[in-house]
């Protein structure tokens, strides 16, 4: 195999995937969860939600390592389904992105709130998603070990102000953290959302000289959120007082109030805020590329392949921060955030489990193409993974999503979403694939 | 001369023809391996001040920046302008290891030859 000049260390691949998991939403799915989870653990959800996400991982790895591509599910499912289910499940991934970014968007508006109450939030939120969407265009990108290092500074931040939060507990206290109740199941499901965005390291796989570092990469990741965010909400849930983590919506800045004074608040101020930033960033940055992809195979229209004079994809990245902008305003407005954490979770429980079918699919399909990683003990392990993820994202759609009545909300958006992209792609795509000339010849077309 | 190598030539030409490419890639120095997996063959692009060359030989003292991979047919096909990069990519067909930004560069330059 020829060298690269350039190739991203194991550094990248871990920050990079506990980055893109960790965003601000998380600490809202924390307080959700723990709601769930009776007595005081939370914290058990999230880590065993972390052990079956890491059986996930393993099916990314294998996947990852067999074809590593930025396109990523779009040639895994391609290659392991269908051309028409690789489409509609891309498009329903990211839309995802944007969901993400709205509900991150929610929390900043509240974390402004907090320090600056007389400002409305919607104010903030579409002035820096206007602010990360200018610098997008403009060409201007954040340095990587400026990403490196922000995904581990909220990590450690967690760890130390959760550490510092349970050395103060007193003992009798400790035996509720293992009281599960009687809905600690949908705790589990609503866990999966802390680990979002864990496998979007994937689409680097070309950058990394050996294809070897993502799977350590995710792994490692993995574990560094599984004992951040477990520790935060078994330090929220045992020192914020009676239903303190469930009725806020910034539960983070109370902790860090309620250990480190004036001086937590305003860490955990700046944690959410530039974990809101790179949110907006990351998820912006990628999702528009994928577009841009999209439309050059004529999947999307061919408007969103515009680029501009800094080869930036303007249409296709606009076109995103002003889904998520609408996205962010109706739920600032109505408060449904739980609805896209449940969302989120089901997506992305779904997309396991089509992850662990793809393994199999594609060691049927392609058994000699050469893998650098196999996930061990298939075919157990993947029917494993693929009935608990089909299991956790049935029980996340139908968890209540904030709004009354007993429609399962989160059902009906997740089969909403996913009937419009397939009529899309049956309706619309073929339309747009059709062909409007005859061949293709030098040219010396504007962009 | 093989097939690619003779499509890679023309590549080259309209590359340099291009008065807005050249423009556009005058700080963009890389050097590209292009490499069918189905063949004996190491083809190397340098891309320098704007101007793109096909360099002689099958051995570069340098590492690639971009690596290049896919079947003969595919890559005559891209190289010729016959089908965009996109679709083979998307596919499989078509493997370039590199930073993403350069990757999506190679996606650009082929659009600017030949449009959409």
């Amino acid at each position: 195999m020829a060298g690269l000049k350039r190739a991203l260390p194991l550094r990248t691949a871990v920050s990079t995937s506990a980055g893109l998991a960790s965003a601000a939403i998380n600490f809202l799915a924390v307080a959700e969860l723990a709601g769930y989870a009776g007595g005081r653990s939370g914290w058990l959800a999230i880590l065993v939600a972390g052990v079956l996400v890491t059986l996930s991982a393993s099916n990314f790895s294998e996947l990852t390592a067999l074809y590593p591509s930025a396109a990523a599910i779009r040639v895994w499912i391609r290659r392991g389904a269908s051309d028409q289910l690789s489409m509609v499940a891309s498009l329903v991934y990211v839309g995802t992105v944007v969901f993400v970014i709205a509900a991150d968007a929610f929390v900043l508006g509240h974390v402004f709130l907090a320090v600056l109450p007389g400002v409305p939030g919607l104010l903030w939120i579409a002035l820096l998603l206007g602010l990360v969407t200018l610098l997008n265009l403009r060409g201007i990108k954040v340095a990587g070990w400026v990403q490196d290092l922000n995904g581990l500074f909220l990590l450690g931040s967690l760890t130390v102000v959760s550490l510092l939060a349970l050395g103060h507990v007193p003992a009798p206290h400790w035996h509720t953290a293992f009281q599960l109740g009687p809905n600690w199941i949908q705790a589990l499901a609503l866990g999966v959302f802390v680990f979002v965005g864990f496998e979007w390291v994937t689409p680097l796989a070309e950058e990394f000289q050996d294809s070897r570092v993502i799977p350590r990469g995710m792994f490692m990741a993995l574990g560094l959120v599984t004992v951040a965010f477990g520790l935060f909400a078994l330090a929220a849930q045992m020192v914020l007082p009676g239903h303190g983590l469930q009725s806020s919506p910034v539960p983070q800045l109370l902790l860090g109030r309620a250990v480190l004074g004036g001086w937590g608040f305003w860490w955990m101020v700046v944690v959410s805020l530039t974990t809101a930033m790179t949110t907006f960033n990351g998820g912006l940055a990628t999702a528009s590329r994928f577009l841009y992809a999209a439309a050059r195979e004529r999947l999307l229209p061919p408007a969103l392949s515009r680029l501009n004079d800094r080869l930036v994809p303007k249409n296709a990245l606009v076109a995103l921060a002003a889904g998520a902008l609408i996205l962010a305003v109706v739920v600032y407005a109505t408060g449904v955030y739980t609805l896209l954490i449940n969302v989120g979770a089901a997506v992305e429980s779904f997309m396991y489990a089509l992850a662990a079918w793809l393994v199999l699919s594609l060691r049927h399909r392609e058994p000699n193409r050469p893998r650098t990683f196999r996930v061990p003990g298939v075919p157990w392990t993947t029917v494993l993974t693929m009935v608990v993820f089909v299991g956790l994202g049935v029980g996340a759609a139908t968890t209540a999503s904030g709004i009354p009545g007993p429609v399962p909300w989160p059902l009906v958006f997740v089969a909403a979403l996913t009937g419009i992209a397939w009529w899309y792609v049956r309706r619309v795509v073929p339309t747009l694939k059709a062909p409007t000339r005859p061949a293709r010849a030098p040219t010396g077309s504007d962009v | 001369m093989s097939a690619l190598r003779d499509t890679l030539a023309q590549f080259v030409e309209a590359c340099n023809r291009n008065q807005r490419l050249q423009q556009m890639n005058h700080d963009w120095d890389r050097l590209i391996l292009v490499q069918p997996d189905d063949a004996d063959e190491r083809h190397w692009i340098r891309y320098h001040q704007g101007v793109a060359a096909l360099m002689p030989g099958e051995d570069s003292p340098d590492p690639a920046d971009l690596l290049v991979e896919g079947a003969s047919g595919v890559l005559v096909s891209i190289f010729s302008g016959a089908s965009t990069p996109t679709e083979p990519y998307m596919s499989g067909d078509l493997r370039v290891r590199g930073a993403q930004d350069d990757v999506m560069r190679l996606d650009i330059i082929a659009l600017l030859i030949w449009g959409e």
